[in-house]
């Protein structure tokens, strides 16, 4: 199972659904920003050297605080270096030796981004409730749709509290699921989610009882009962 | 709208054929045109294949708007005032881009500058 994590616009949170989410489903996660990493880094080798062709996928795989993953150490000599024609053969590498593959993809719409897209089996979508991210997630989604990769959910992320706990997140998401045409799952802000994750642990492992802890575990749980075709 | 001209010459009991078919409509379209002559139709030939747009007696081919075609061919029989004519037209469908090409038509992207590179 390869799920790539898009969602257009910089800074709604990509990276945060891609490690609860990786956390939850037993994945290994690949950072795929391979320019401007918000990802725990590692010493080691990571995607750049795999799309280098200097490494193999499944030997630069590392645990970082709970998970495992395939950082982007962009300190590595000879970035440049990097192929993304090896992408999809690194990805189903990793693909037949772990219970999944989780692209953490960066923003915007570049060929990158289309070469995630249709690397992956399907897509969770992130958004923010505010438009700009919406408008930006929205041609990400055209994108997939042309690439024939289905969206699998939607994530309302850094849903402010009082929309959260009241009968507006129910609006906003239905909202959403018309302007996106996936089935949204909304995630309230929490300022324990980034603390935890500079360490690589997802909230889940820190604050287990929090709404956004079970909210990642409600949308983990969606994508495990998801058949591959 | 899809329009024909022909014109025929009659050489040593051989009639040849020619035909300027255009698409005048906004959008593409596949045109099918049928000999009307009574007699066998000597098709054309490249490199001693038959030109791929003929079978039997008709000439098909996909025609952008505004775009002209031309085609022709022998025949033993008499010429006609309608030695050739429009038998289809259909609307076709614009051909689907596959990945490789979806991807392409992206902003192109490079992998990050050499951190060790940019230093010195």
């Amino acid at each position: 199972m390869i799920i790539a994590v898009v969602g257009g616009k910089g800074g709604v949170g990509k990276t945060t659904v891609s490690l609860n989410l990786g956390w939850a489903l037993d994945a290994v996660i690949v950072d795929a920003d391979l320019g401007a990493t918000d990802f725990p880094q590692s010493q080691g080798p990571g995607i750049h050297d795999v799309l280098a062709g200097r490494i193999k996928s499944t030997e630069a795989v590392e645990r970082i605080g709970s998970v495992d993953v395939l950082s982007a150490n962009y300190a590595t000599e000879g970035a440049r270096a990097a192929d993304l024609q090896r992408f999809p053969d690194a990805i189903s590498r990793l693909d037949r030796v772990h219970e999944a593959v989780i692209i953490d993809c960066p923003a915007g719409l570049a060929q990158d981004i289309g070469v995630f897209l249709d690397t992956a089996d399907f897509a969770v979508l992130v958004t923010t409730p505010k438009p700009p991210a919406r408008a930006d997630a929205s041609r990400t989604r055209e994108l997939a749709v042309e690439l024939g990769t289905p969206l699998s959910t939607v994530v309302v992320n850094k849903v402010p509290d009082e929309t959260y706990s009241s009968e507006a997140c129910e609006q906003l998401c239905t909202e959403i699921e018309a302007e996106l045409r996936a089935a949204p799952i909304a995630i309230p802000y929490q300022s324990s989610v980034a603390t935890t994750q500079a360490e690589g642990d997802p909230v889940s492992t820190v604050e287990p009882d929090s709404a956004a802890a079970q909210q990642f575990e409600t949308l983990a749980e969606r994508q495990r009962g998801i058949i591959i075709r | 709208m899809v329009n024909i001209t022909t014109h025929t010459k009659r050489r040593q009991g051989v009639t040849l054929v020619r035909a300027t078919v255009t698409n005048s409509k906004s959008t593409t379209q596949t045109v099918t045109v049928e000999s009307q002559v009574d007699g066998e139709t000597w098709l054309p030939k490249r490199n001693g294949a038959v030109v791929p747009e003929w079978t039997d007696e008709t000439w098909s081919a996909v025609l952008q708007p505004g775009e002209s075609r031309g085609l022709g061919f022998a025949t033993p029989g008499d010429p006609t005032d309608t030695p050739v004519d429009i038998v289809s037209v259909s609307r076709s469908e614009p051909a689907e881009m596959g990945n490789e090409q979806i991807i392409a038509s992206l902003e192109e992207w490079s992998p990050p500058t050499d951190p060790s590179t940019e230093q010195q």
